[in-house]
């Protein structure tokens, strides 16, 4: 994986509750962010390593599982994310 | 006429903060208030207050709440990415335009973008810029919906065109408004200053703060026969604005002869949000006078039916130069579509 991670530019987010909704505005459909995937996408409104994304997610208590097995979950995340556009790898 | 229950959810979280609103609504109440909900643009409002334990609800009502969220804020963030893709055709095609309600109000106004609701994307540009507008907006798919009434009609006297996509709508305006404020205001004006907005990493130009109250109050007392709530709620926010200047407000007013629709919007606001916030145009719309002319002026946008006609009947005689009044009214009774029907 990359080094950091970060929100594209081009993405218009609102929140809904806890969750949100995210589009990249160079086309796609909109796209509901839920629970761990929209607080991911929260904190990468500023560039953020895997690393320390896995720390703040399992600190948020959305994660509760073992250091090895949260940081998978979370590049799972991440994956999904750059494969929906809306988040970029540095 | 808007319930109550309505009228206290626009009102959400300007009275007195996290106060409770009504207790928890029955099947049929909550079936009722969502109707309103929809059509007041009050989903945002709503979630908030649900989630902030101001709005206690049944079993259900919060999901159901938070779905037609879903389902308003996925079409707004769509209209974001129309608006930043016209924004960006725009700017490279040298054409001024000022991004007007929806999302700037959404980002601008509100303390979170999510509490504002819209359906479509307007944008305001010069007269002398406008089918140029209209070209650089064809360049991304948009058709317009109606032809100008005549040649030369969009530029002069023409409030403005709409635009189709297959996703999406742009109201592109030369005017706030058709009748006589589409000749009473400086529009030409509005592009003197701006402020910017992020959208979607694009930066987009919208009207100042003080120029946004007036708009805001335009749209609230002229636009529509029955004005939405979230237009109350508009002017609120934009009376509420911080670092307002309210002397440059009062000055604008006056030079475009709209004193009566704010002292309307604001009285308005305030009344059907049954709002106790003290502040200085709260007091001058109490103690302000409206004259006759400002009556005839407001009586223009009145009414339901045949609205247009009773509008651009009254602009009349704010058309400047007698040429031009009739040119105008020949225009409005006598498209030239019409004429090569005719012929």
């Amino acid at each position: 994986m990359s080094e950091y991670y970060r929100q594209r530019d081009n993405c218009v987010w609102r929140r809904i509750g806890t969750a949100g909704v995210v589009v990249a505005v160079n086309g796609g459909e909109p796209v509901r962010l839920r629970g761990r995937a929209a607080l991911l996408w929260r904190l990468l409104a500023a560039p953020m390593s895997d690393d320390d994304a896995t720390r703040s997610m399992c600190e948020s208590g959305l994660i509760d599982v073992g250091p090895a097995d949260a940081r998978r979950e979370v590049v799972r995340l991440l994956q999904m994310l750059m494969l929906l556009g809306v988040v970029e790898a540095h | 006429m808007t319930s109550q229950s309505a009228r206290r959810l626009a009102a959400f979280g300007l009275r007195n903060g996290l106060e409770e609103l009504q207790p928890a609504f029955s099947s049929a109440e909550w079936a009722a208030l969502l109707h309103e909900v929809v059509s007041h643009r009050l989903s945002g409002l709503l979630l908030e207050a649900i989630d902030r334990g101001s709005q206690p609800v049944l079993d259900g009502q919060r999901d159901q709440a938070e779905a037609l969220h879903f389902d308003v804020m996925s079409r707004a963030v769509q209209l974001d990415g129309v608006l930043a893709g016209a924004a960006n055709r725009l700017r490279a095609a040298g054409i001024e335009y000022r991004a007007l309600k929806g999302s700037a109000h959404a980002h601008l106004l509100y303390p979170d973008p999510t509490l504002r609701p819209y359906v479509d994307v307007d944008l305001l540009v010069p007269g002398s810029q406008f089918a140029d507008a209209v070209s650089a907006l064809e360049t991304l798919s948009f058709v317009r919906a109606a032809r100008e009434l005549r040649p030369g009609y969009d530029r002069r006297f023409g409030k403005g065109a709409t635009l189709r996509r297959s996703d999406a709508a742009i109201d592109l305006h030369r005017t706030f408004v058709a009748g006589p404020y589409a000749f009473l205001v400086d529009y030409d004006a509005m592009f003197d200053r701006a402020t910017a907005f992020v959208v979607g990493g694009v930066d987009v130009q919208t009207l100042c703060a003080e120029e946004r109250l007036i708009h805001a109050a335009f749209h609230c007392v002229l636009s529509d026969a029955v004005p939405s709530l979230i237009a109350h709620r508009d002017v609120a926010q934009a009376v509420l604005t911080p670092d307002l200047d309210v002397d440059r407000v009062l000055g604008l007013a006056s030079r475009w002869r709209a004193t009566g629709v704010l002292v309307s919007a604001v009285r308005r606001a305030w009344s059907v949000l049954d709002l106790r916030e003290e502040h200085r145009l709260v007091d001058w719309a109490a103690t302000t006078p409206t004259g006759p002319g400002d009556r005839y002026l407001l009586w223009a946008y009145g009414g339901v039916r045949r609205r247009w006609a009773r509008q651009s009947i009254a602009a009349v005689p704010v058309v400047p130069g007698w040429r031009a009044k009739v040119e105008y009214a020949r225009a409005i009774s006598r498209p030239s579509h019409a004429d090569r029907a005719a012929g």
